[in-house]
């Protein structure tokens, strides 16, 4: 039963720290907190959903271009209503808020497109569980193992090695200085929402099989992305790995040795523990 | 100034309340002004009150639907009592205050000669108190036992209480010699009351429960829950959990690596589970009154297989949810009262109604006598096989 719980647990927390991932991402380019990360989440799964099941593009395709969609999505987000509103002289709680209120048209606004019935999300790796030493895994699962490394591989090259990524992270430590040595702010600004949104639009994809799609999906996910987020330290991107890893396997452990009524209770409260230990979560903000 | 502002704010709330209480009158603008009761010639009002916005609009919506052919189908063939049939209807909103101000409407405003509505329980049981007082008999969908054990005599059931499929599966559960099972159950209301039903049914057999977990509604991950069930190797796994939840439960229970038989609530009637779970919902088997059939054709009942072509004809497809039966078989039934009664409403309604006996509808035979308002007490249960709904012997 361990290796299963194990198995289970790395594979859901492999999703929150995506999740995770988005929010730190915009806290450590634009110092903002934005609560939209889980409806952006749900969007993908929907854009994913309507090209490969309604207009019935090829998956690969499909999801490239659900995941372009949501990274267009994000630099809106960013030029078109961060952007305006701190110009206008907003202060976090303002951003906070207007994000706030974008999840809930877009929640809304789902239901009304697509409906609020559960849709059907059909996997391309097919249903049926892979059975290794007494293990049973989804190969859904399996793949949302692999893709989450990837992305984080990715990101992790694209922040050390690229030029954008290194003028990303000056940007972040410091915006005036970086704006000084001539680096475009306002650019690294709206690829660090872009990213967020794109990363949370592909655990969208990923866990839409399992899942379903439905327009409340996001709601479950996005506060133990943000949970995973604030366990790792708030704005650090391995912190948000490390936590959502942390947070999935406990929330399984919890279910599977203590009881499934719970599995909330237990896994927040291992996270409200860790921040009075450790105020600032595990590793510490820009660490890097 | 102040008392000009005050009162034109007053105008506009009291306009506002007026516009909101609109009613949706099917067929004719509803001016006719027969004063219900003891009225004869004009329209006999059927009242309509449940949600037809929200959550559960498609189920609201379904059963106004239902109660509209069944209308129809009346009108054509001449109405009942010699006069028309028309619909009046009140969104309730799934609130039970919405409930108690529908049917208030209903009965005192628009005077209807008879009533179907809620589907919710809850509803039901807040517009009781109402709906009594003013003698109109009321036949509901909602399937809680509760609402019927308050000593309302004007309140009717067109469908089995829930306790009833709770005692059908356990039999089939014993028929089966499943003797080991688990149970994964909401943790809500609906969850709690059907794995208490479940357990109590099975004390009559050589049944023992190895494993008891549950889920908060919503939630998509249950890797904990089924490695515990998994780990106690049951026969069957009993799954209580709502409609929306199933087709993800019955999927990630298959992956974990679950591959007998799961006894399961009424809600796998629901078309959208068959398309969500897909092949793993093969082995399913749950008691219900009757299947939401998306081709009449499947459908083995001539009865049935009639309403649903009907219905396709009139709305366009198959209904999204079984209300529509509940409230097709409520109201045919209250016609055959009223024309029983050779009366449009009141207490000799009433008591016509309590003297069904033999009804045939959707949901199998109805008799109501002596029974309190419940009208059918038997379940047929259904499995899923190739992705398809049959009938278990």
């Amino acid at each position: 039963m361990f290796g299963q719980l194990l198995a289970g647990g790395i594979a859901v927390g492999c999703i929150y720290a995506l999740i995770g991932l988005g929010y730190s991402l915009i806290y450590s380019a634009s110092a903002l907190m934005s609560f939209v990360q889980g409806e952006i989440f749900m969007l993908g799964a929907y854009v994913a959903y309507t090209i490969y099941v309604s207009f019935q593009i090829p998956f690969a395709l499909a999801v490239l271009l659900a995941i372009l969609i949501m990274f267009g999505f994000g630099v809106v987000l960013q030029r078109g209503m961060i952007s305006p509103l701190l110009k206008r002289g907003a202060q976090q709680i303002q951003i906070v808020l207007a994000t706030i209120g974008l999840s809930i048209f877009l929640k809304n606004f789902a239901m009304i497109v697509w409906g609020s019935d559960v849709k059907n999300f059909p996997s391309a790796l097919g249903e049926a569980p892979i059975r290794l030493a007494g293990i049973s895994i989804s190969p859904q699962q399996i793949a949302i193992v692999i893709t989450t490394f990837a992305c984080m591989l990715a990101l992790h090259f694209f922040m050390s090695r690229t030029k954008l990524g290194t003028s990303l992270r000056a940007a972040a430590q410091d915006p005036m200085a970086a704006g000084v040595v001539g680096i475009n702010v306002p650019l690294t600004v709206g690829v660090a929402w872009a990213l967020a949104a794109a990363l949370s639009a592909v655990a969208g994809i990923l866990l839409a099989p399992i899942y379903g799609v439905y327009p409340k999906m996001g709601a479950i996910l996005s506060t133990k992305g943000f949970a995973a987020a604030v366990l790792g330290g708030y704005g650090n991107m391995y912190g948000a790995i490390i936590g959502g890893l942390i947070f999935g396997v406990v929330e399984t452990m919890a279910a599977g040795y203590i009881s499934s009524s719970l599995k909330d209770i237990i896994s927040f409260g291992v996270l409200i523990l860790v921040l009075f230990v450790m105020p600032h979560g595990i590793l510490k903000v820009k660490a890097d | 100034m102040k008392k000009k502002l005050c009162l034109a704010l007053s105008l506009v709330l009291l306009m506002t309340l007026l516009a909101g209480c609109g009613a949706k009158s099917g067929g004719d603008s509803g001016t006719s002004s027969d004063n219900g009761g003891s009225a004869s010639g004009g329209t006999i009002k059927i009242g309509y009150f449940g949600p037809l916005t929200g959550g559960t609009a498609q189920a609201g919506q379904a059963a106004l639907n239902g109660a509209q052919i069944a209308v129809n189908e009346l009108n054509e063939a001449g109405g009942v009592l010699g006069r028309q049939l028309e619909i009046v209807s009140y969104d309730d909103k799934s609130s039970p205050e919405e409930a108690v101000k529908a049917a208030t409407k209903l009965v005192q405003v628009d005077k209807v000669h008879a009533i179907f509505g809620s589907l919710h329980s809850a509803n039901v049981q807040a517009a009781g108190p109402v709906i009594e007082e003013s003698k109109t008999i009321c036949v509901a969908g909602g399937t809680s036992p509760t609402w019927l054990e308050q000593g309302y005599t004007y309140l009717f059931r067109s469908i089995s209480n829930s306790s009833i499929s709770a005692k059908q599966l356990a039999k089939y559960a014993d028929s089966q010699n499943l003797r080991k099972i688990a149970l994964f159950t909401s943790n809500s209301e609906y969850g709690t009351s059907g794995s208490d039903a479940f357990r109590d049914a099975c004390a009559d057999y050589d049944i023992e429960f190895v494993a008891s977990e549950t889920m908060t509604d919503g939630d998509r991950d249950f890797t904990g829950q089924f490695a515990k069930i998994n780990a106690a190797a049951p026969d069957a796994v009993f799954i209580w959990c709502l409609g929306d939840d199933l087709g993800a439960v019955t999927k990630q229970l298959r992956q974990s690596g679950f591959d007998g038989p799961i006894l399961g609530s009424e809600s796998y009637t629901l078309p959208e589970i068959l398309e969500n779970a897909g092949e793993t919902a093969n082995g399913v088997a749950f008691a219900a009154q009757y299947i939401v059939y998306s081709d009449p054709n499947d459908a083995e009942d001539e009865l049935m297989k009639n309403f649903l072509e009907r219905y396709i004809a009139e709305f366009g497809a198959s209904p999204e949810s079984d209300n529509a039966f509940r409230a097709y078989d409520g109201v045919m039934m209250i016609a055959e009262a009223m024309e029983a009664a050779q009366a449009d409403s009141g207490e000799a309604l009433r008591d016509a109604y309590n003297n069904i006996d033999g009804h045939v509808g959707l949901a199998g035979t109805f008799s109501y006598v002596g029974k309190n308002g419940e009208g059918i007490e038997s379940m047929r249960i259904f499995q899923i096989e190739s992705g398809k709904y049959i009938e278990a012997q």
